[in-house]
């Protein structure tokens, strides 16, 4: 690989890899957001 | 006579040079507590390296049987795992789940800095990713992609790893501070004391792993292992097992791994100039970890009716819980009466999950 194309590779990893971590986290966010609403705190309790 | 005059008359400069640096690292590790859990083992690991003609004693044969146990089947940094995920509480992250984007954010370092490293023209694709993790600012991470991409890197990736990881007091408030005016530093962000329910603390790393597993399967191993541990934490009825877990599977593995590492650290594969290109390439990966956050906190700003400090913002990084209390230290600086350590808590939380997800992307993304 030239350095041409290591950039482009490792950009395409940036891009794939930012846009990954923010589609899991945002599956995260909507899974803590869901169980707190099916398992509210008062109804341990 | 002569058998004793061996080893002397086969000591080289780099050996000394090498004594000297497990010195250094002794020193920081016994006089500065920095990390000293994990850099007293890795200074000594490296005397022992680099005492002449070690290599061919019997006594080299354990670490090379610890290295091959632990390092080259990854055993070691997954079991740190498991005692990792026993230590972290993620009811501050539960109650707060936005500040996942912030976990997310704060990883933009490592892929700024396999950039930069790919770029030098010195690193093929894979070494270039294995020094972008150093930008998770977690050890077993960094250990982890760096046995998969870049044996022969591990020893400096590791140094690297953690001495940033214990100098972030000293790296992230000048970067916050050049990206933020003091108006920003002193956002306040308003605090609710909700609590979580059990239930809730016990499916959650069920689901994650799952989720994580199926979409990448890749990160399995690292989500899996540390949720493991969380989930032995949050069930209640494993006490002894959480205990264990935080106690004596920490001390003893960490023993091993620092150990082990260390024993890497030989002349001939650690005294090049790569090596002194890693050490500088962690601390640019520290730096765009650190921007990404704030830079992703100030643009939520443009668009949210309430603010976020975006100091909560470079709190997205691994380094848990201290990067966190760097935040709030440098918040009550801007204004003595402001208080965000939980908001910075719960993006540090997340930003432990954001570095496990990121050594899996990088694991699945680099070919």
């Amino acid at each position: 690989m030239d350095r041409m194309e290591m950039l482009l590779e490792s950009l395409r990893v940036m891009g794939f890899g930012m846009a990954g971590i923010f589609i899991f986290m945002s599956i995260f966010f909507m899974i803590i957001v869901g169980l707190n609403k099916l398992f509210p705190p008062q109804k341990d309790n | 006579m002569q058998e004793l005059l061996k080893g002397i008359s086969s000591l080289e400069i780099g050996h000394l040079v090498m004594f000297i640096i497990a010195g250094v690292l002794i020193y920081l590790a016994v006089v500065k507590e920095y990390e000293p859990m994990l850099l007293m083992p890795i200074g000594f690991g490296a005397i022992l390296a680099n005492i002449p003609l070690v290599r061919e004693s019997e006594g080299f044969v354990a670490l090379e049987i610890l290295y091959k146990a632990g390092i080259e089947t990854e055993l070691f940094p997954l079991l740190i795992f498991v005692a990792v995920g026993a230590m972290i509480d993620f009811g501050p992250l539960l109650k707060n789940p936005k500040m996942l984007l912030f976990g997310g954010a704060a990883q933009f370092g490592i892929f700024f800095t396999m950039t930069v490293a790919a770029l030098t023209g010195l690193f093929d694709i894979r070494e270039s990713a294995a020094i972008g993790i150093i930008g998770a600012a977690d050890g077993p991470t960094a250990i982890y992609v760096a046995k998969k991409f870049a044996k022969d890197l591990i020893g400096p990736i590791s140094v690297a790893a953690y001495s940033y990881m214990s100098l972030v007091p000293i790296i992230q408030p000048p970067v916050i501070r050049a990206l933020t005016t003091l108006e920003e530093r002193k956002i306040r962000m308003e605090y609710r004391e909700d609590s979580v329910s059990k239930k809730v603390k016990i499916i959650f790393p069920i689901v994650v792993t799952l989720i994580a597993g199926i979409i990448a399967p890749a990160s399995v191993a690292l989500v899996g292992f540390l949720m493991f541990g969380n989930l032995i934490r949050e069930c209640g009825v494993t006490e002894r097992l959480s205990k264990s877990a935080q106690n004596e599977l920490a001390n003893l593995v960490t023993i091993l791994l620092g150990i082990t590492i260390g024993s890497t650290m030989s002349a001939e594969k650690f005294l090049n100039f790569n090596t002194l290109l890693i050490i500088g390439m962690g601390l640019v990966a520290f730096i765009f970890d650190t921007a990404g956050g704030v830079l992703f906190a100030k643009l939520l700003n443009r668009f949210s009716k309430n603010k976020i400090n975006p100091m909560v913002g470079a709190a997205g990084i691994s380094a848990f819980p201290m990067s966190a209390r760097v935040m709030q230290r440098e918040a009550q600086k801007a204004d003595p009466t402001n208080f965000i350590l939980m908001h910075a808590v719960s993006a540090n939380v997340a930003g432990q999950i954001g570095s496990i997800i990121a050594g899996g992307m990088i694991l699945s993304l680099v070919r």
